[in-house]
């Protein structure tokens, strides 16, 4: 029996697995041949022949022959031994593609922008959720605490903890080896020479042990030190901080740093990286202010205990602080927190206790980036496919001349990995520029320490080169290993060419569908982003500015008093006067930047509605806010300089206010009690549209606006100005004529509003953005492979043609069929594309904003511009087709 | 050179077995005359090896019959006569002298 009866030897799947170890050659033949012989002459009473095959294959002889035989082989075809002979391919590979250079480009550039781009999302994915806090011990051990409470919005969960509350679980709950509170906040600061606003974290003494950092220099403070208040309180600084102000960290120890008129004294430096058990960056740590903390809220974040570790549950742990939470009381101002209940969740979790969008968004672009690189690598091994095609002959002269088929595989091996190795090389400045443009967009405040290509990326870049060179290896192995001497030493066809254009045809559908799904995806998110932009917020936000006077005091003057409402009147004179076209007023309470609420008494009723997105909220606004602002009044008059001058008790309700509190009547003129029931009646005299406090997702809420000066209960003035846009630099102006307004203005804060509403919207920004260039560049790519397919057919098919032509076939009529061809796989691509994302609408939906994966104007733009551009791929290919010369063609066959 | 018994036995079996030294006939001499039961894969190492080291060489013999197929045959080359008889005289060394109970 030979190779040849492989199929039908008995020995089944170990013979054939035996036969196909083994080289061949007629040596190998003959033990195989003995091996048949010695099976058949088995008693049939004994073993089943493919066991017996199965025992032969697990004899150490057997491998041995195997591995001399495989070793004969190698040292025939390599001439001066293997190591050689691989030199002598890496030559022969680079002259080849040095002859092909467009070809070479083009899977080169291919690779690099597969390969850079799934480096660079590694680098980010690596930040977000493999490595966990830079310098944290054990971070998974790490547990936030939450307050989940339920009011008529529904349930709302909160990491604000009041202050007994997180005291009490701190110190009582015995699950945890450790917990520590803490808050962040943006305080102007003075750090050596430089003023200007820090982050700052006020943390009590145990946050440092809880998190198990080793400072860069120094010390860290711990409960007995950080109780030491007042003037020269220990505070700790980050490594960038340090750097930038004092030069070197290790000189930043014992030097003064200026906070809201205390001044502290630098003990240590936190490591490089270093910011606490979350992303985002910290500039100074600061010992909880005792004075102030009663009537605050914090975060709590505790440390698992080890036997609560290894009974592997936050069950407990729960349970626990919810009954320590159950038994305190939270205070007088927290009434809110009393019917709570306690969620324990990963550190990593976001605000609202959930996994955060830039994780659930980066995890996709993660699919993404792969999808990318799998649509090169179908690209190039199309090429390589039909290149080798194009080689045919030259593999049979090799392999008629004596080269083995391992000879040949090697030889391909070594082409991929060079390719695979070029496309690496190519990808790292994609891997920076891609993970420079992700680290702004997506995470401009994580403290980035290390360059977008450091150690982990290279690593990244390089297992992916490996994988590639391997995909890539595969099918031309393959091919190659079937190249049949005789059939490619004859003039006639190719046996396996149908089955090769069979392959062709569905790589090129693949590529289309998986194009269509990326641009399926960079449609969904693009109108997500647009259905954003053009939520009405009942404010323009991205026109306004709002302006702070600060201090290094604090506030600039104490709240309320005469002396912060005539510094702010001034300012207000300063803006207006600098742009008169524009718009300036004055605020307490601006949507996005603080909050208020007051409780209120209607006349008639005995209750007031609630709205499932809460309230009442008060702002107080001075004249000519609405119009600043960009609310528009519904219905009688905004607050003017009357009313606030005059200090008359009067009102302006939003829409969803007025419909709720008298509902089919004119609101105009009722009367509304503030804050006491019986307090003097405040008289509604405009309607306001509704206006979004928190954020994009918000159903409607009781707001009102009472006249700036109204009340002295809420506090936090701000300068609110609209530029007209004909004043160059107004902001910078704006800002250094208001520092010399007063001695005792350090610093003008100014911010766009929409900055603050910047971390809501830059999910679907960059999903938008990085989907958009991944499909951009999928379609180039899809493109490319499927005019690479249809050119490959025609050249093959080109006596095809000339018979038909010959026979009478048209040249339009060829031209069409080519077309056809190309158009039906781009079709069926697209309905493969398009098809697996409404399959994957469940798990998509959720990422977009108010979005669905059946949206026809996406669905329609898809497949208009495929369609289009696979169209435009195959036009040349069946013009080609169509100016096939028949004569010229049945000569050069006959 | 000094062989090892399997080798030893396999290249005596090859020298006896002259013009008929094929991978077949040699494991059924080795199995009649010495006893020694080999795999087919223990036979080819062997063989392998042997010629590697060029104490044998291989042709390929005539076919045995029309359609059939043709085996490589083996013969002792001269490196492989000094082998075998320098563990001969090896081994007529160890027993000289000797006589088994």
């Amino acid at each position: 029996m030979t190779r040849q009866d492989d199929r039908r030897a008995p020995g089944g799947w170990p013979r054939r697995l035996l036969s196909w170890l083994l080289p061949l050659d007629d040596w190998t033949d003959e033990f195989l041949h003995q091996l048949d012989i010695r099976a058949a002459d088995r008693r049939p009473s004994r073993l089943p022949s493919a066991l017996w095959y199965a025992a032969q294959l697990a004899r150490p002889s057997t491998w041995s022959f195997i591995f001399l035989m495989r070793r004969r082989r190698l040292g025939r075809d390599g001439g001066g031994g293997a190591l050689s002979g691989v030199g002598m391919d890496v030559r022969y590979a680079v002259r080849s593609f040095a002859r092909e250079p467009r070809a070479a480009a083009f899977i080169v550039a291919a690779l690099a922008a597969g390969l850079g781009s799934v480096s660079a999302m590694y680098g980010v994915a690596e930040r977000l959720f493999l490595a966990g806090p830079r310098h944290v011990a054990e971070a998974h051990e790490l547990v936030r605490v939450f307050l989940s409470t339920e009011d008529a919005g529904g349930v709302r969960v909160s990491p604000w903890l009041p202050l007994r509350t997180a005291e009490a679980i701190q110190r009582e709950a015995r699950s945890f080896s450790g917990m520590t509170l803490y808050r962040r906040d943006r305080r102007l600061a003075r750090i050596g020479p430089a003023v200007g606003p820090m982050e700052v974290s006020e943390v009590d003494g145990h946050y440092f042990t809880v998190m198990g950092a080793v400072p860069a220099a120094g010390r860290f403070f711990d409960p007995a030190t950080a109780a030491e208040g007042g003037n020269g309180a220990p505070t700790v600084l980050s490594w960038a901080a340090a750097a930038a102000a004092f030069g070197s960290p290790g000189s930043a120890v014992g030097r003064a740093v200026e906070l809201l008129g205390e001044t502290y004294t630098v003990v240590g430096v936190a490591p490089e990286g270093f910011a606490g058990p979350h992303l985002d960056r910290v500039d100074v740590w600061v010992p909880v202010d005792r004075t102030l903390a009663e009537g605050r809220n914090w975060w709590l974040v505790g440390r698992i205990a080890e036997a609560e570790r290894v009974a592997g549950s936050r069950v407990r742990a729960t349970l626990e602080a919810q009954a320590i939470h159950d038994a305190t009381d939270p205070g007088r101002f927290f009434g809110w927190a009393r019917e709570g209940r306690v969620v324990v969740a990963p550190i990593g979790s976001d605000d609202g206790g959930a996994v955060p969008a830039e994780a659930s968004i980066a995890r996709l672009l993660m699919g993404v980036v792969v999808l990318l690189l799998t649509i090169a690598v179908a690209n190039v091994v199309n090429l390589l496919l039909a290149r080798l095609s194009r080689r045919r002959r030259e593999l049979t002269v090799r392999l008629s001349l004596g080269a083995g088929r391992l000879r040949l595989l090697r030889l391909l091996a070594v082409e991929s990995a060079l390719l695979a190795f070029a496309g690496a090389a190519a990808s790292l400045p994609v891997a920076y520029g891609v993970g420079l443009l992700l680290r702004r967009v997506l995470l401009p405040q994580v403290a980035w320490t290390s360059s977008p290509l450091d150690l982990r990326v290279l690593t990244c870049t390089a297992l992916a080169a490996g994988v590639t060179t391997i995909l890539i290896a595969l099918l031309p192995a393959r091919y190659a290993n079937r190249v049949d001497i005789a059939a490619g030493m004859g003039r006639g066809r190719n046996p396996g060419a149908g089955r090769h254009r069979r392959v062709h045809g569905g790589l090129a559908m693949a590529q289309v569908a998986l194009s269509a799904a990326l641009l399926m995806g960079a449609g969904l998110f693009a109108k997500s982003f647009w259905t954003i932009r053009v939520t009405d917020l009942g404010i323009d936000a991205e026109e306004i500015l709002v302006v702070e006077l600060r201090s290094l005091d604090g506030p600039v003057a104490p709240s309320g008093s005469p002396h912060e409402t005539r510094l702010y009147e001034d300012a207000l004179a300063v803006a207006r006067g600098m742009d008169p076209n524009g718009g300036a007023a004055l605020a307490v309470g601006l949507p996005f930047i603080s909050g208020y609420g007051w409780s209120i008494w209607v006349p008639g009723r005995d209750s007031i509605p609630q709205l499932p997105g809460g309230g009442p909220f008060v702002s107080a606004v001075g004249d000519n806010y609405f119009r600043t602002v960009g609310t528009s009044i519904v219905r009688g008059t905004e607050l003017t300089r009357e009313h606030v001058e005059s200090g008359s008790p009067v009102v302006v309700v939003s829409a969803s206010m007025a419909a709720a509190l008298w509902p089919n009547s004119d609101p105009l003129g009722r009367c509304v009690h503030l804050m006491r029931q019986d307090a003097p009646c405040s008289n509604v005299v405009g309607v306001a549209e509704d206006v979004h406090r928190t954020g994009y997702r918000e159903p409607p809420s009781m707001q009102f606006y009472v006249p700036i000066g109204a009340s002295e209960s809420i506090s936090g003035t701000s300068l609110v100005v609209r530029p007209s846009g004909e004043v160059p630099g107004l902001a910078e102006r704006l800002g250094a004529d208001l520092v010399a307004l007063d001695a005792g203005i350090d610093y003008v804060d100014t911010v766009r509003l929409d900055t603050v509403l910047e971390s809501q919207i830059r999910p679907w920004r960059l999903g938008a953005v990085v989907l958009a260039v991944a499909g951009a560049l999928a379609i180039f790519v899809a493109v490319l492979g499927v005019y690479g397919v249809l050119s490959y057919a025609v050249e093959r098919r080109r006596t095809e043609i000339g018979v038909r032509m010959a026979l009478g076939a048209e040249r339009f009529g060829i031209g069409g069929l080519m077309l056809r061809s190309g158009l039906t796989a781009g079709a069926a691509g697209l309905l493969f594309g398009i098809g697996a994302v409404m399959l994957g609408g469940p798990w998509v939906e959720p990422l977009l904003f108010e979005t669905s994966v059946a949206d026809p104007l996406v669905l329609l733009a898809v497949t208009a511009s495929l369609v289009a551009c696979v169209g435009a791929a195959c036009v040349l290919p069946a013009l080609r087709a169509s100016s096939v010369d028949p004569v010229a063609c049945l000569r050069s066959e006959g | 050179m000094s062989l090892g018994e399997l080798q030893n036995l396999t290249m005596l079996a090859v020298a006896r077995l002259g013009p008929d030294a094929y991978a077949g006939e040699i494991g059924r001499t080795l199995a009649e005359l010495a006893q020694r039961d080999l795999s087919v894969s223990t036979i080819f190492v062997t063989l392998t090896r042997l010629e590697d080291q060029g104490l044998l060489r291989s042709t390929r013999g005539e076919t045995p019959r029309r359609g059939g197929r043709a085996r490589r045959v083996f013969e002792v080359t001269e490196a492989g006569w000094d082998a075998l008889r320098a563990t001969r005289a090896a081994s007529e060394r160890l027993w000289d002298g000797l006589e088994p109970g």
